[in-house]
């Protein structure tokens, strides 16, 4: 008798530890649902529409980061933040097809009510900062000429995130990739450049081809008006 | 009536330890009391014991019983039947039941035969001594097949006997000593990770630790022991967001460690708690002190 009692004492000891480990087990997976990181990607691209009555279009470039930093409000759990600087330049391309590995991020999933996506541009000294390429027809001669602005300033870009339809609040899930597309307008940097300035704008011999290159030395008129806007218009979208 | 008790302390050896097991007997004492004694050896166990099937048998229990419940008349007429009937049953080897007679008590031979001749009954009655006398008796046995009888089962006490061996056998122990625990640091980045908005996570762990054991059993009940581990270990597994990546990061301590110990055995001595598993399963329950000397951490 005392035996049978010992063994189902036994029994019910060893059943509620198993129940105890499980619950706690289940219950941690709960608890750490919200740490959970969701794999998101951000990539560089410009507007590749054409602007100034369709006469300029842009197709590529590149720029070099000094940091990037992303700041998320959550909903459920604590706040995201994080910087990473990159001493020697990332230089990044613009092109949305082109996964850049230091831009991949590890992010706690959750409903962000807003995301601010911070970049600050570096180089080294004899490269530039940012540039975008594009062509430019002239409307008198009908003649196309490659353009290609250059910027040198250390140009910090602040940017709030929105999903595709507009909203600020963007929800990760770890079990679904994000891929975030940073994009910058030139077109919208033109907008206040006239046709007449750029039909009359200085060629310059890049590589053997008659080029507009819009820098401090080059084309200074167009280049003032473009370079206190290129920090306007930036996006970043998460698909 | 049958009782029991233990008259004596248990023995020193192995062997002699074997011996007192099957020394276990009955004997009997004034007034029909059965008393058990340590005897010589399982020969004179058997032997006791057949005295004392014989000697309950016997006309002492009847005398008793009918001097109170006939009265001395009547009591003086059934022993001269008694008389008559054992005069016959000597003749023909068979009391007044129609059992044969046999045992120590009596004085006429066993199964005897009427064509026997006198000298040969005395080999005869011999040989049957002595396969009595080469029964054995397992007290494990006459547990089975008693059936719940809680005299015959006293035989067998194998809780006092493991006890004694325990207590003679075990006084000093020396062996290795492994264990695999679930070990946890308990630092701030642990502490953060209980909180369930944080994003610091932590896994469970387990690390193995070597070494051996020394233990002095005082009694039964409780024992000092030291433990000394050449190779211990700590680990604590995590989970971190840094820089934007999701790191697992572990922490490891490698350290000797040497921890005494009080250990209480909580079930020696419960008379509820069966026999064998005092003796199988023993819980050691305590806290310890441990001094640590850390070799390296990574």
């Amino acid at each position: 008798m005392c035996s049978r009692t010992m063994r189902n004492t036994l029994l019910i000891a060893i059943s509620i530890f198993i129940a105890l480990t499980f619950t706690s087990s289940s219950c941690k997976k709960k608890k750490d649902k919200w740490k959970l990181p969701t794999d998101v990607s951000f990539r560089i691209d410009i507007n590749r529409s054409a602007g100034s009555g369709g006469n300029l279009v842009f197709t590529g470039g590149s720029m070099t980061f000094a940091s990037f930093s992303f700041d998320g409000d959550r909903e459920q759990a604590d706040d995201v933040y994080f910087t990473n600087s990159y001493p020697d330049g990332l230089p990044v391309s613009f092109d949305a097809g082109i996964a850049i590995p230091e831009l991949e991020f590890d992010i706690p999933q959750g409903t962000f009510t807003k995301i601010r996506v911070s970049f600050q541009l570096s180089g080294e000294s004899e490269e530039d900062y940012l540039m975008v390429s594009g062509a430019y027809k002239n409307s008198v001669s009908g003649i196309s000429n490659p353009i290609i602005i250059e910027f040198e300033a250390e140009e910090v870009y602040d940017l709030i995130a929105r999903d595709a339809s507009g909203s600020n609040q963007i929800i990760l899930d770890e079990s679904v990739p994000a891929t975030a597309v940073i994009i910058l307008d030139p077109i919208y940097w033109f907008q206040l450049v006239s046709t007449s300035a750029l039909d009359n704008a200085v060629l310059e011999d890049v590589d053997g081809v008659a080029t507009i290159l819009i820098t401090e030395e080059h084309n200074g008129n167009i280049y003032d008006l473009v370079s206190d806007r290129v920090d306007d218009a930036t996006e970043v979208i998460f698909d | 009536m049958i009782s029991y008790h233990h008259k004596e302390s248990f023995v020193t050896s192995n062997e002699d330890t074997n011996a007192s097991l099957g020394g276990k007997v009955w004997d009997e004492e004034p007034g029909n009391t059965l008393v058990r004694r340590d005897g010589g050896g399982a020969n004179n166990q058997q032997e006791n014991f057949t005295d004392l099937q014989s000697k309950r048998e016997s006309s002492i229990t009847a005398k008793d019983y009918t001097n109170r419940v006939l009265g001395a008349e009547n009591l003086a007429n059934l022993q001269r039947n008694e008389g008559a009937e054992n005069a016959a049953s000597q003749k023909n080897g068979y009391n007044s039941d129609n059992d044969p007679v046999y045992g120590s008590n009596h004085n006429h031979s066993m199964f005897t035969r009427l064509d026997q001749k006198e000298s040969e009954k005395q080999p005869v009655r011999q040989v049957l001594c002595s396969l009595i006398k080469m029964i054995p008796i397992n007290p494990f046995l006459i547990l089975a097949e008693s059936d719940g009888n809680m005299e015959m089962a006293a035989l067998t006490d194998s809780g006092q006997i493991a006890n004694n061996l325990y207590r003679k056998k075990n006084r000093f122990e020396v062996g290795l000593t492994y264990s695999c625990n679930n070990t946890w640091f308990v630092n701030d980045e642990t502490r953060n990770s209980f909180r369930r908005s944080s994003l610091v996570t932590t896994t469970p762990t387990y690390a193995a630790s070597y070494g051996f054991v020394v233990n002095y059993n005082v009694n039964t009940r409780n024992s000092l022991s030291t433990e000394f581990y050449s190779i211990a270990k700590v680990k604590q597994a995590y989970g971190i967001y840094m820089e934007g990546r999701y790191y697992d990061k572990q922490i490891e301590l490698n350290y000797a460690k040497v921890a005494f110990l009080v250990q209480r055995n909580i079930f020696a001595g419960n008379d509820n708690i069966p026999a064998h598993f005092n003796e199988t399963r023993i819980v050691h329950v305590g806290g310890y002190a441990s001094l640590k000397y850390v070799f390296s951490t990574r």
